[in-house]
């Protein structure tokens, strides 16, 4: 299948960074394109069809976070946002900026491109999303009711009946939190028992499947200490 | 020679004997002088009836012959004369007594001629009849008033007037070899002795006063010195005082007066001189000894010091200074209390001898004095604890923003502002230790974010060549542990990051209802994976569905998560770990308890210090920050985090605080 190769820009004002993911993105049949400072990036953008943009925050002539801006004025395109800082207010900065993502230093290259993938299909495929009402949908994320179903960022994902019905519960319920045992009770329609850790189990599980990196999950949010819910986008 | 001569004159020895001579040699000269100036009727006359010894005598007896023969004549004649029977038995003892005086003169000769009847009466002997008064030593002629003085010899006497009617004519005139029988003749014998013994007595006086001079002055010279110029050594006595020492010597010398006059009856002048003597000789020793100190203390340069005076008043200065100079005992202080003395004691006089009027008025006063003075010292008081409270909160470290504000007596208004200096110093230290420590955080924290680019080129870089077609198998070998060692260095650098987050306190912490049994559920879910492909048999306590403790979620999680993971690394193969738990005194305590595989010789508080790992090697996977960081993070939200060891037995106890419905009300995380 012939497919036209998608622009990504890669900003950053560590050559060795930029040709590093430069290389990657080629790997996986992307077209990259560089720049080493926000200036730069805004030129690219004006001149050529960039479809996705990872920039660094730290940059001379001018930041990830103003080209950010500036590039929010016009175009409506997906940012990867790079940073070495990682702290919660960083993330919400960033994103606060128009950032879709947050990516800390030192990442692990196989986790950006996924994020890279998800936005782009996300990004290309965007007018094709279901809009059924048995389709729920949050993010990249689509529970069909009817086929029994479940898609992140149009990919199909397998899940077991128990770990669908969990996904089909909470979908059902977006934002709004669960405990273990509300969940169990719920899903297997009968009382828990205190130190079975079914629910938690399989929570990982599923997280290991639709999340990029289960450890910061994106959609299946760990509460500690008081339950789990779907994050709501 | 020179220096042995130096040495024997400072020696003890000679200068014990310079004093003995000394003292001698002055003796001397004294005594010499006494006894110069006792006799000194008889050294200064050369001929004996010159001296006023003799004149005195000449003269009684003159005085006696005309008593005698001119007035009183006999018993009869004194009873014919006087009326007066007193007067009359008065005058007849003097003759008695003036006619043995006359019967044992033998060297006068006296020729008293009536110019009346021309009578003569003489004590003349018939045999020396011949005799010529004239002639004769001190031969004086009387007649009426006029006094014919021979040889320049005068000799009054009161008796001289009953010649005055011109009656009778008087020649007297001395023996010319004195001989024995009367009181001249006694008189003339010892100044004969005198007058030979005399020479002696002014050599010895001149060699006494030049030697006890010279000794005085080798005394002097060589007193405290042990060597020319040496230090001054001083003895017992240069401790007294300057006045004690004079007050001794005064009462020395007063003591030796009063027993002196105690021989002022005994007629015998031999035991007086001996007592004078002895007495003096001691005195002057002491005298001696007393100049010498002074002496000693003078090359010293510490007379002046060593008095009452300069003592005392020194002692006063620094009494005095030491209380002017606070100002709770200003000069003012003493004037008011003398001033309150003063006037109480005038006040009870007044109500003593005030009469009515004066006493009611004095006992008035008296009272509103009192009542003055005790609201003064309530005031002193009540400041006084004022700055003890603010000085207790001070040492609690507390903030006193109330003292400053507190009025206080004047008397305390250094102590207050001291006690607030005292505050603005330790919260300056505090500033600036917690300044330093922020600055080390932010330090450690940008140097980790500095870390962090170079190290995601390294990461990507090194998984760049792993996709690489290497035929080398070393070289895929070699990428492979890059690859690991690169991942470790991330996880050191975040967990660096986050210890010094976490024990700085520079984190913000939630406080939210935590289920315990949904925690322990969602950490073994999480761990499930790791604890199957482990040996380890993870026993978890089953814990009540209703117990909530007050915590951070994320904070918990991290803590479980770090312990877990100690507890995965660190237990022995096919043992088994134990999560207990406990609820007391509105705490929740959780222990975890697991075998280590390793023995553990370390302290255990070491354990969760920075960078400490049981074994000591350091290529096994982990900062060593998990317990630190899990430690840092309970106490964050008031909790405690305790590491035990009990030989292999490894413990963390955890004690959180239980969730309290009425503490927290309003806030509530259950949303069923």
């Amino acid at each position: 299948m012939k497919v036209e190769k998608l622009n990504v820009l890669v900003c950053d004002d560590d050559p060795s960074i930029v040709e590093a993911i430069s290389i990657y993105l080629e790997q996986d049949k992307y077209n990259p394109l560089k720049a080493y400072n926000g200036l730069e990036a805004l030129e690219l953008i004006s001149k050529e069809n960039v479809h996705l943009v990872i920039m660094d925050v730290m940059m001379p002539e001018m930041d990830g976070l103003k080209a950010t801006l500036k590039i929010r004025e016009k175009r409506n395109i997906p940012i990867i946002m790079l940073s070495a800082k990682s702290e919660d207010t960083d993330k919400i900065t960033g994103l606060h900026f128009g950032a879709d993502d947050y990516v800390t230093k030192p990442f692990n290259p196989l986790e950006l491109l996924a994020r890279v993938k998800s936005h782009l299909r996300r990004y290309t495929e965007l007018g094709s999303l279901n809009t059924n009402s048995h389709v729920l949908v949050t993010g990249g994320l689509e529970l069909d009711d009817e086929a029994k179903q479940l898609k992140v960022d149009g990919e199909p994902v397998k899940l077991t009946a128990t770990e669908y019905k969990i996904m089909s519960f909470l979908m059902h319920h977006i934002g709004q939190l669960f405990s273990s045992e509300q969940i169990y009770e719920n899903v297997w329609n009968e009382q828990s028992h205190a130190v079975e850790n079914t629910v938690s189990v399989h929570i990982r599980r599923i997280r290991e499947k639709i999340e990029i990196n289960p450890r910061e999950p994106k959609y299946l949010k760990v509460v500690w200490g008081i339950g789990y819910k779907i994050e709501k986008y | 020679m020179d220096t042995k001569s130096k040495n024997i004159k400072y020696s003890n020895t000679s200068k014990f004997i310079g004093f003995i001579i000394c003292v001698i040699t002055i003796v001397s000269f004294i005594g010499s002088i006494v006894y110069m100036g006792y006799n000194e009727d008889f050294v200064r006359h050369r001929k004996f009836e010159d001296t006023y010894t003799f004149r005195s005598e000449y003269g009684k007896v003159i005085g006696n012959v005309l008593d005698y023969y001119v007035d009183l004549v006999s018993e009869t004649s004194i009873q014919e004369k006087y009326k007066d029977e007193a007067v009359i038995a008065s005058k007849i003892r003097d003759y008695q007594r003036i006619k043995k005086m006359l019967e044992q003169n033998v060297n006068v000769l006296f020729q008293l001629k009536n110019l009346e009847t021309g009578e003569v009466i003489s004590n003349i002997p018939k045999d020396e009849s011949n005799i010529d008064l004239e002639s004769m030593d001190a031969f004086t002629y009387y007649v009426n008033e006029d006094i014919n003085e021979l040889n320049g010899m005068f000799s009054y006497n009161g008796r001289i007037e009953l010649l005055s009617e011109g009656k009778y004519e008087l020649k007297a005139a001395v023996r010319s070899v004195y001989q024995e029988g009367d009181e001249l003749f006694y008189k003339n014998a010892t100044f004969r002795i005198i007058k030979s013994e005399m020479q002696y007595a002014f050599v010895i006086g001149v060699i006494g006063f030049v030697m006890g001079m010279l000794s005085l002055i080798y005394l002097g010279m060589v007193a405290g010195r042990t060597a020319p110029n040496s230090p001054i050594k001083y003895l017992f006595m240069d401790d007294w005082l300057l006045e004690i020492h004079v007050c001794l010597m005064l009462l020395l010398i007063g003591a030796s007066g009063g027993i002196i006059s105690t021989y002022d009856g005994i007629d015998e002048t031999y035991y007086l001189f001996t007592a004078i003597a002895t007495i003096g000789t001691l005195n002057l020793i002491f005298v001696l000894s007393f100049v010498l100190s002074m002496i000693r203390q003078i090359k010293g340069k510490r007379l002046f010091q060593n008095t009452l005076l300069y003592k005392g008043s020194s002692k006063v200065k620094h009494f005095t200074g030491g209380l002017f100079k606070n100002k709770l005992f200003n000069p003012w202080f003493f004037a008011v209390i003398l001033g309150y003395w003063l006037i109480t004691l005038i006040l009870f006089v007044g109500m003593t001898d005030g009469g009515d009027f004066g006493g009611f008025l004095s006992f008035v006063l008296l009272v509103i004095l009192n009542v003055f003075v005790l609201r003064k010292i309530y005031n002193f008081l009540k400041s006084l604890k004022h700055i003890i409270d603010g000085s207790a909160e001070v040492a609690n470290g507390h903030h006193i923003n109330s003292l400053e504000q507190m009025r206080v007596s004047d008397s305390l208004k250094e102590l207050k502002q001291n006690v607030l200096n005292i505050q603005v110093g330790i919260n300056q230290a505090v500033e600036q230790a917690l300044k330093g420590e922020q600055m080390k955080t932010a330090l450690i924290t940008n140097v980790s974010h500095d870390l962090k680019t170079p190290l995601t080129s390294i990461i990507t870089y090194v998984d760049l060549l792993k996709n690489e077609n290497l035929e080398n198998p070393k070289a895929v070998e070699y990428i492979e542990v890059l690859n690991d060692k690169s991942y470790r260095l991330k996880h050191l650098i975040e967990d660096i990051i986050e210890v010094n987050k976490a024990s700085t306190g520079n984190m913000s912490v939630k406080n939210e209802k935590i289920n315990l049994n949904e925690l322990l559920q969602q950490a073994k879910g999480e761990f499930e994976v790791k604890i199957q492909e482990s040996t380890l048999d993870f026993r978890i306590q089953e814990v009540e569905q209703s117990v909530y403790i007050e915590a951070d979620s994320n904070m918990m999680w991290r803590i479980f998560e770090n312990i877990f993971e100690n507890a995965l690394k660190y237990s022995a193969d096919n043992s088994r770990v134990y999560l207990n738990v406990e609820y007391n005194h509105g705490m929740c305590e959780m222990t975890l308890k697991n075998m280590s595989k390793e023995p553990l010789d370390i302290l255990p508080t070491q354990l969760t210090e920075r960078f400490v790992r049981g074994d000591d090697s350091r290529t096994t996977d982990g900062s060593g920050l998990g317990l630190s960081i899990a430690q840092s993070l309970a106490v964050l939200q008031s909790g405690e985090f305790e590491v035990s060891i009990d030989g292999d037995l490894f413990k963390v106890n955890i004690k959180m605080p239980l969730w309290n419905e009425l503490k927290n009300a309003g806030i509530n995380m259950d949303k069923k």
